[in-house]
């Protein structure tokens, strides 16, 4: 349903274009969980942003394409995209004490994103069709008349959650959605995401730096690594199996409450994006470098419905 | 909204430490100045002392410094501004309900052409971020705010006046057009009366005065609508309208109302400035309002007049800002008295 397919995205900076996302592929299926997991500014959130036309300028697809339920979405006009957001692709965000209007009713917010979309002939049927949403992410009806203020943050990502299924989309991407929120609510909340996903059959892009948790709900998932995806696959044989030494790495990294032992960390510092490393970009940090790494860039792997970038595999 | 009613009452009750306040001030300004109402009037004249002495005893500037104060506060109590030092027998209280509805109607004017220009020179501004309309946008402000108005005024008044002779230079009616006055405010008593020809005439004597006035005040609303629009326009709520499929058009209007507050601060303390008497703009097009007014009572020394005057400003600031603070109620639903 989804096939993003050698992505670049250059962000320009007075220093010169800056490439936040190097040749990308992925694809999604209907009704599949993909988690896009990496360390912060490794390119994951504006791989998934570019999807539905958000990138923020200076950032800029500069090649590739996205082809979304046949529709090649890195041609569509401004007019094109913004009918598919919001009805076919939802989107939610990372903090949901910002990502709502502060001066306007959650119910409003919903009604007008409804009625933008043309999917209710009128106010009063919008707001019923904003009702039934918020009871589906839990809210109770009555609250439609609070104002985002009014509610707990957990509450408030559950509106922005509300906001992104209420037309059914196809697609759902999070960026982040449990990061600002405590433990107990990121649990209540991924839960939520998981039974949305099964009742509407819908596909999820989950991105997050959290790989127990994407471990936990995904189906299939990616690693990004100075903003390349180093590996893709289902999510068991990825985290059970790792092809790629960073894969290992951040599984190791990963803190476990049952285990008593010192928290590892990847030694080294991600690479200045303005002036990565030859050769593999993860090899400075890598403790099975060879020679090759230091001097050619891998080559993108298939190895049993599995990809990945790395020397080590051929 | 209870809480805002409770709120209000209590904002208006603080209105008066503030008149007593500036009412205890100008009227020690008004008496350590140099000069009283008799000098004032009588100039370089020669006039023997003692009968100096009977003027001002008969203007009642010879009793003592604290009785003149209560005297007055009392009148002011009962609504009574006294009766002008200057002009005998001419009440304060007439001066003003003659001199303000000229004060309001430019500043209602005025006001207008400010917010008009500046809102929306401010948000092209915000919408064309670094480019070079954007430039454009920011110059003009800062050329707006640091026109000399006289200088802005002389400017219009020689294009459309004298070369053009589009529009009259001065006052607010042409001596030979007849208004019956009711409200004072001519455009609205020539609508009531139903007199086009007034009508055209005040509205054509309003041009100059609040172009000029309202140029040189737009400056102020294009940097702060820029500056506050462009910031809710990169916030999180917006890119989540995006998110959401919400049209451009309405998206800005969304950040527009986010951006409001401030601005709405800006527009209480203009207007407020402006109903104590755009004084340059006043003198320029010699029009009859506050601002000239009090600039010859201060000159004639007429301790009631601008005394009177004071107390006025003093309570439509405090007005204004009763004003102020509702409309902040109205816009942002966080906002809890």
């Amino acid at each position: 349903m989804l096939e993003v397919k050698g992505l670049n995205i250059d962000y320009m900076t007075l220093r010169g274009p800056l490439r936040a996302v190097k040749d990308a592929w992925l694809s999604v299926d209907r009704g599949e969980w993909l988690s896009i997991v990496g360390e912060s500014g490794s390119g994951k959130s504006t791989l998934a942003m570019s999807i539905p036309g958000l990138l923020m300028p200076p950032g800029r697809i500069t090649s590739g394409s996205i082809v979304f339920d046949g529709k090649e979405l890195t041609r569509l006009s401004r007019e094109e995209l913004r009918r598919i957001r919001g009805s076919e692709i939802g989107v939610v965000f990372q903090d949901p004490l910002t990502s709502l209007d502060p001066l306007r009713t959650i119910g409003d917010q919903i009604a007008e994103e409804i009625l933008e979309h043309d999917a209710a002939s009128s106010k009063r049927e919008a707001l019923e069709m904003a009702a039934e949403a918020l009871e589906a992410v839990g809210i109770p009806r009555n609250r439609i008349k609070y104002y985002p203020h009014q509610l707990s943050g957990g509450q408030r990502q559950r509106v922005v959650i509300a906001s992104a299924i209420v037309l059914r989309p196809k697609l759902l991407i999070a960026d982040e959605p449990t990061t600002a929120l405590d433990v107990i609510v990121q649990a209540k909340i991924m839960e939520l995401m998981k039974d949305l996903q099964k009742k509407l059959g819908m596909a999820v892009i989950l991105i997050t730096h959290d790989i127990a948790l994407a471990a936990e709900v995904s189906d299939r998932m990616a690693v990004m690594y100075a903003a390349e995806i180093v590996e893709e696959g289902p999510v068991d044989e990825v985290v059970s199996r790792p092809l790629h030494p960073y894969t290992e790495a951040l599984i190791k990294a990963t803190p476990d409450l049952w285990r008593e032992k010192t928290l590892y960390s990847i030694p080294g510092n991600p690479p200045d994006l303005r002036n990565p490393p030859r050769g593999c970009r993860f090899h400075p940090r890598c403790h099975r470098v060879f020679d090759r790494c230091r001097l050619e860039e891998p080559r993108r792997l298939r190895i049993n419905g599995r990809t990945v970038s790395c020397h080590l595999h051929g | 909204m209870a809480g805002l009613g409770r709120y209000l009452v209590i904002r208006a009750l603080l209105i008066i430490p503030t008149v007593l306040i500036l009412y205890t001030l100008v009227f020690i300004i008004m008496r350590v100045i140099p000069g009283d109402p008799v000098q004032a009037a009588l100039g370089t004249r020669y006039i023997p002392p003692e009968q100096l002495e009977a003027l001002r005893q008969k203007l009642g500037l010879d009793k003592p410094y604290h009785v003149q104060y209560f005297e007055y506060l009392a009148g002011v109590i009962r609504g009574d501004f006294g009766e002008s030092l200057s002009v005998q027998g001419r009440s304060i209280t007439a001066d003003i309900l003659d001199k303000f509805p000229a004060t309001l109607e430019l500043t209602i004017f005025s006001f207008m052409v400010s917010v008009l220009i500046g809102i929306s020179t401010g948000i092209i501004a915000a919408l064309r971020k670094g480019t070079k309309i954007d430039a454009t946008m920011r110059i003009y402000s800062i050329v707006a705010y640091t026109l000399f108005i006289p200088w802005l005024g002389s400017i219009l008044i020689m294009i459309f006046s004298i070369w053009l002779g589009l529009l009259p230079t001065h006052g607010r009616l042409d001596p030979r057009t007849e208004l019956q006055e009711i409200t004072g405010l001519y455009v609205l008593d020539s609508i009531l009366t139903r007199n086009m020809d007034a009508l055209k005439d005040a509205l054509s004597h309003l041009v100059l005065p609040s172009l000029t006035l309202g140029i040189v005040l737009s400056g102020a609303y294009t940097r702060l609508v820029r500056a506050n629009l462009s910031e809710a326009l990169l916030s999180d709520f917006v890119r989540a309208y995006r998110a959401r499929g919400v049209r451009e058009r309405r998206i800005l209007m969304h950040a527009f109302r986010n951006s409001l507050i401030p601005i709405v601060t800006m527009m209480g303390l203009q207007m407020a400035i402006l109903l104590g008497g755009a004084v340059l703009t006043e003198t320029t097009f010699s029009w009859p309002g506050m601002g000239r007014y009090l600039l010859e009572r201060v000159e004639a020394r007429d301790y009631t007049a601008v005394q009177g005057v004071v107390v006025f400003f003093a309570l439509i600031v405090g007005l204004i800002s009763l004003i102020v603070d509702t409309i902040y109620a109205l816009i942002d639903p966080r906002i809890r008295y």
